[in-house]
């Protein structure tokens, strides 16, 4: 069960990364606006008549 | 598919689909073989058309939006003013080869309204890009150097959308934006940290040996110091804020229980003990957390305050300018002492001053909540807020907005000192019983275990009593149940902006009510009209007489008669103060101010030849939705109360015909006397609309604004209703009422929880892991009891 002495701070590390790399996303202002992003990928300049579930979903 | 396909059949004799907004009509407005309900859908279909944009309806009918489509904007606004130097110095950021101007676009309800908006550079070239927020209604629009900006202004009106120009970039901002991200990230560290420390303690209680749960318990350990020492911040900043203004809340237990929890972890993993509790406690900071923000989060979708700030000033004003010799148009903000105004018909005067003209007929009610229009002759004052009613008023500038009544009232309802009485929240009210149960249980456990069982076990068990009464429900309880609400409500229009009148609502049995704009209409209408049948065969001469005069009262008899033809009159003289009269074929016809006042509040009398045919009674008519609102609310057990700045006589006939007692209800009434109404009762609800009410609405407990536009009240109130205001209200009233019960149900669950709790740990039954399950299963009962709750409201 040695490893565990590796894996732990390996995982604690990997941890901080991700928490680093939020920390950085929140700064740049990525979680600003949740709603327009999600509501503009559905909103293409060329409207697909085939496309209808995607937008129901969004709604 | 063609726009126009989306409309069926189109026949003028039944009530037809409006092809814009899909409401139906009785009276369509045909335009090149298309449908309108009125001429706003109608503008902005067309100006839809021209920007080859006409997709937007399949657009809308792709993503299934149905509900209110109508258009905000109804008066055309003139944006020549944002052409001006001054204006643009004051609101567009230079950027290096573009600039920049930020705008809160009011009636932006849906997707569609986001795809429409930002496909303003392909109707006007000189606008490079546009970006929509829809969560709180900015338009950031990046524009060429020299765009012509009352270009861009009229296209967004043309729209349907009304464009508040805002400041961007101020320091206020950025300061509440990095406010935010210091929320998130905490929120997001008490995640990780307690996601983390929940696979260490799941090894620990699956019965990890005694070497690894020492190591597991040292990692979970400085895992929860990020949490307790960053994250859990904002509870000790509420602690030791509450305990230096000498009061209780909800955030004293929970820093309580995460200091101690944390100190006896450190304590047990000192001692080889295998309680740590570090996976509870983080865990409990992280789900506090997020519900907190979630309630934020709800109120700021509803209205975010950086509209907010400028909307009053948001209009223009014809100024004239001496060196070219005409009137130019300018943004209210500009105006200076000793300008020349002109103030064109149904606007409103921006500042006070003195009146140029000969004679003037004002609507003061947002000032003074009269209802009956003010005669102002030249040389007599304007004030601020007064809404011109008849022709064009030519005006002095005297005072600057901020120094004028209206500009005062407004800054002692922005700066004034927050006088409101407060309810205590239930949930702080039940913390202080909850903090001294606590105590006095844990205080008799140390004694009783220490006299039976000796030091240790008795330090123990005490901590775990005071551990596992931690208060998570608790301090979920009411949040989550207010957030749900405040989603709900938003559907309906009505903006809450202070999270606790949801609360207090619920228990305030007193309701103030202002008249004017609030139970009536604000404007004149014909109430009654003795002997009809004689009268008929004169309506178009009755409409044709009117139509000359430029008197308020002219206009509402005009509008009555419902006819729209002239008829010529040889000799047509106006008497002011006294009426109109003409001849036909030697006859006189004439409407002059009747002495015979029974119903309403001003009555005209129609003679031919000097014989009084009929008298036309009018006033100011109710809105069609008090009587109900006042049924509801005295069936609730409330009272109402009128609270007017009109005559007594107009006070008591709106009071009876909404069975008000004649004792609650109170007229002539200034600005200030109706605060000193309300700072008399102990808790009350204040509903009004105008500047008149705004001083009260600061003092009352919940304050109400009602109104079809954003106004002055909307600064003062706690809660806006924007659609079918008193109709709302009454949902509001079955709103509050159904939080409160949801709120208290949860307290409930979360108090049970805590009273098993901690008799289990007196018992010396709780384990680690009894602990781990009942705390966060007590959180997980009453996010349940919330969701099933839910179901109510949607009855509601």
């Amino acid at each position: 069960m040695n490893i565990l002495y590796v894996l732990i701070p390996l995982a604690l590390l990997l941890g901080i990364f991700f928490v680093v790399a939020f920390i950085w996303a929140t700064k740049k202002g990525q979680f600003d606006d949740l709603d327009t992003p999600a509501a503009r990928i559905v909103l293409d300049d060329e409207y697909r008549i085939n496309d209808k579930q995607e937008g129901k979903k969004n709604e | 598919m063609e726009a126009g396909s989306l409309n069926t059949s189109i026949s003028p004799s039944e009530s037809v689909q409006c092809l814009h907004c899909n409401e139906k009509t009785d009276f369509p407005i045909y335009s090149e073989g298309k449908v309108f309900c009125c001429h706003g859908c109608q503008t902005i279909h067309f100006a839809l058309q021209a920007g080859g944009l006409l997709e937007y309806y399949q657009v809308r009918e792709r993503l299934g939006i149905s509900k209110n489509l109508t258009p905000t904007t109804k008066a055309k606004v003139d944006f020549s003013y944002m052409n001006e130097p001054q204006f643009k110095n004051e609101f567009i950021t230079s950027g290096e080869s573009s600039n920049h101007i930020k705008f809160y676009i009011e009636g932006i309800h849906c997707l569609a309204c986001i795809w429409l908006l930002e496909k303003l550079p392909s109707i006007n070239g000189e606008v490079i890009s546009a970006r929509i927020n829809f969560s709180n209604s900015i338009l950031d629009l990046t524009i060429k150097k020299n765009c012509n900006l009352e270009t861009v202004g009229n296209q967004i009106s043309d729209l349907g959308y009304r464009p508040h120009v805002i400041k961007s970039n101020s320091e206020a901002q950025k300061l509440q934006q990095s406010e935010e991200h210091s929320k998130l990230i905490k929120i997001g560290v008490a995640g990780a940290c307690s996601a983390n420390i929940m696979l260490y303690s799941i090894a620990i209680y699956a019965g990890a040996g005694v070497e690894f749960s020492a190591l597991f318990g040292w990692v979970s350990f400085i895992l929860t110091l990020p949490v307790i020492i960053y994250s859990a911040t904002p509870f000790y900043e509420n602690s030791l804020a509450a305990l230096k203004s000498r009061t209780l809340n909800i955030d004293i237990p929970i820093s309580f229980a995460i200091i101690i929890g944390t100190v006896f972890g450190f304590y047990n993993l000192l001692i080889g003990s295998s309680h740590y509790y570090f996976d509870s406690l983080s865990i409990l900071v992280f789900l506090l957390l997020s519900s907190r923000l979630l309630v934020q989060k709800s109120i700021q979708k509803g209205l975010n305050s950086d509209g907010l700030a400028t909307l009053f000033e948001q209009s223009s004003v014809k100024r004239w300018n001496s060196i070219k010799k005409e009137y130019e148009s300018i943004h209210t903000k500009f105006i200076q002492l000793g300008d020349q105004l002109l103030i064109e018909e149904a606007k409103t005067i921006p500042s006070d001053g003195i009146n140029l003209s000969e004679l003037s007929y004002l609507n003061n009610s947002l000032i003074t909540g009269e209802s009956r229009p003010a005669k102002v002759s030249k040389d007599e004052n304007l004030f601020a807020g007064s809404v011109n009613l008849g022709d064009k008023i030519e005006m002095r500038v005297e005072k600057l907005f901020e120094d004028s009544t209206l500009g005062k009232i407004i800054s002692e309802v922005e700066q004034g000192p927050e006088t409101k009485q407060r309810i205590q929240s239930v949930t702080d009210k039940i913390s202080r019983y909850f903090i001294a149960a606590v105590f006095s249980t844990s205080f008799m456990a140390f004694f009783y275990f220490l006299y039976t069982l000796g030091v240790d076990p008795a330090i123990e068990r005490t901590l775990a009593i005071i551990i596992v009464s931690c208060p998570c429900a608790l301090g979920l309880a009411a949040p989550l149940a207010i957030a749900r609400a405040m989603n709900k409500a938003r559907e309906k229009g009505i903006i809450i902006k202070n999270d606790s009148s949801l609360e207090d609502i619920a228990r305030i049995k007193d309701v103030f009510f202002d008249k004017t704009g609030t139970l009536t209409d604000g404007n004149f209408s014909v109430v009654a009209v003795t002997n009809e049948a004689a009268l008929s065969p004169f309506l178009e001469i009755i409409y044709s007489l009117e139509e000359r005069s430029n008197h308020p009262i002219a206009h509402a008899i005009q509008k009555w008669t419902k006819k729209s033809s002239l008829v010529d009159f040889l000799d047509f003289q106006e008497i002011p103060g006294r009426g109109v009269s003409g001849k036909i074929n030697d006859m006189t016809y004439s409407l002059l101010k009747s002495s015979n006042i029974r119903e309403g509040n001003t009555a005209v009398d129609f003679l031919i030849d000097e014989e009084i045919i009929s008298t036309i009674h009018l006033s100011d008519s109710l809105k069609k939705d008090s009587l109900p609102l006042i049924s509801y609310l005295s069936n609730t057990a409330h009272k109402s109360h009128i609270l007017s700045g009109d005559n007594s006589q107009t006070v008591k006939q709106v009071a009876s015909a909404l069975n008000i007692e004649e004792a609650n209800s109170y007229s002539n009434q200034t600005p200030e006397s109706k605060a000193d109404l309300i700072s008399q009762h102990k808790q009350s609800i204040m509903v009004g609309d105008g500047a008149n009410d705004a001083i009260a609405m600061k003092k009352a407990t919940v304050s109400i604004a009602v109104s079809g536009a954003m106004d002055i009240g909307l600064r003062a109130s706690d809660i806006y209703l924007t659609q079918d205001p008193l109709k709302n209200m009454i949902f509001l009233m079955k709103l509050a009422k159904l939080t409160n019960t949801s709120i208290k149900i949860n307290l409930i669950i979360s108090l049970i929880y805590n009273l098993i709790g901690v008799t289990l740990s007196i018992l010396g039954f709780i384990s680690p892991l009894g602990a781990a399950i009942l705390m966060p299963l007590s959180s997980l009962s009453v996010v349940i009891a919330t969701l099933v709750k839910i179901k109510g409201l949607e009855r509601a």
